[in-house]
């Protein structure tokens, strides 16, 4: 009976241990991704053998029609090479980005949790020190983790150009084969190996970032703020010029509106009348109204 | 299209008169082709108002003129 308690536990520390290993280590407990029927090389291998017959076949019908079957069939032929050359190029690419932080995580996330769980004061203490030991090295593993977002960014930058050179090629598949020979869909097909490239992904969030700065630029400078302060009830110019510009008849104000905006432009002055009548810091600029209205030879009474 | 801005602040001691101030300058602004937004927002003076217009076509007018 005694024995068979000790098998017992023996058997319950091993599958706690191997538990443990998939907590601590991160043992492989699914591959992220379905099975294949046929693996990638051998899908490649096979579209690539049959590449030189869709070419051959094209150059020798005289149809037009013909030709732009066979010119379709080896455009998507050669996308689905590249696209299957991508899955395995983005699979390593974000198993590389993901294997140091997220397991780096998982290990000290694992080594708290176990900490928690076993009771035995050595158990704890040395699991404990482990996660100390783990956590004290994140400031150097914070840099990876750096790394890893560049990554990130890039590869939704290369997934975004292929997705645009895509759907460029594909709005061509219904040209004849004048306009749109093999040799110009093999500019158009490296254009599309190119856009799953790191380079390329680099190139297009160094570009869409310098686009988005220049944006945020000019929407900055197209705001203009005055100083205003108080509403002032006895400001005499203001009411002045309030009137003028709001004579009931609207072909009246917008014509008055016109001629003041031209005026104050001229001097220095781009924004529009209806601000500087509401703005209490611009009583000078209604001064300059009240004179550009009486040049106008419609002055304000 | 640029803008400008005018904060401008309501603050008579009177609420009554304090918001027939507010009302006229809304009306003023709101009846004005280049008025693009009004914000208010209520303090403890009164309220703080911020007056956008849209800045006039910047692009040169061209005016027709007979000889005659």
């Amino acid at each position: 009976m005694r024995g068979g308690g000790k098998a017992s536990r023996r058997r319950f520390a091993l599958v706690a241990l191997s538990g443990v290993c998939a907590l601590l280590a991160g043992c492989q407990t699914f591959s992220g991704k379905p099975a294949r029927l046929y693996s990638i090389a051998e899908e490649v291998a096979n579209a690539r053998d049959t590449l030189p017959t869709i070419a051959a076949n094209y150059a020798a019908t005289k149809l037009d029609v013909d030709r732009i079957g066979y010119r379709n069939e080896y455009i998507a032929l050669r996308m689905y090479i590249i696209d299957a050359e991508f899955t395995e190029f983005e699979t390593a690419l974000t198993r590389e980005r993901d294997e140091f932080g997220f397991g780096t995580a998982l290990v000290t996330q694992g080594l708290t949790t176990a900490g928690a769980v076993f009771t035995p004061a050595n158990t704890v203490r040395t699991l404990s020190a482990l996660a100390g030991g783990v956590n004290a090295s994140r400031g150097f593993y914070d840099s990876e983790l750096l790394i890893g977002k560049t990554i990130q960014i890039v590869q939704s930058q290369m997934e975004a150009k292929r997705d645009e050179v895509a759907a460029r090629i594909i709005s061509k598949v219904g040209y004849s084969s004048i306009t749109y020979p093999l040799s110009a869909a093999l500019h158009d097909l490296e254009d599309y190996y190119r856009a799953g490239t790191l380079t390329e992904g680099l190139i297009k969030a160094s570009a869409d970032a310098g686009e988005a700065a220049k944006n945020a630029s000019t929407v900055k400078e197209a705001v203009m703020t005055l100083q205003g302060g108080t509403f002032q009830r006895s400001d005499a110019g203001m009411q002045l010029v309030q009137r003028y510009l709001s004579p009931g008849d609207p072909k009246v104000a917008k014509a008055r509106a016109t001629t003041l905006a031209g005026c104050l432009s001229k001097l220095g002055f781009p924004g529009a009348p209806a601000i500087y009548a509401v703005d209490p810091s611009s009583a000078g600029v209604r001064l300059l109204m009240i004179r550009c209205a009486s040049d106008a030879k419609d002055p304000m009474k | 299209m640029p803008q400008t801005i005018s904060p401008v602040d309501f603050t008579d001691p009177d609420p009554a008169q304090n918001k027939q101030d507010l009302k006229s300058q809304v009306t003023f602004f709101v009846g004005q082709d280049a008025a693009a937004k009004i914000e208010i927002n209520k303090t403890t003076a009164g309220y703080h108002v911020l007056f956008t217009a849209n800045d006039p076509d910047s692009s040169p007018t061209v005016v027709a003129q007979g000889n005659g």
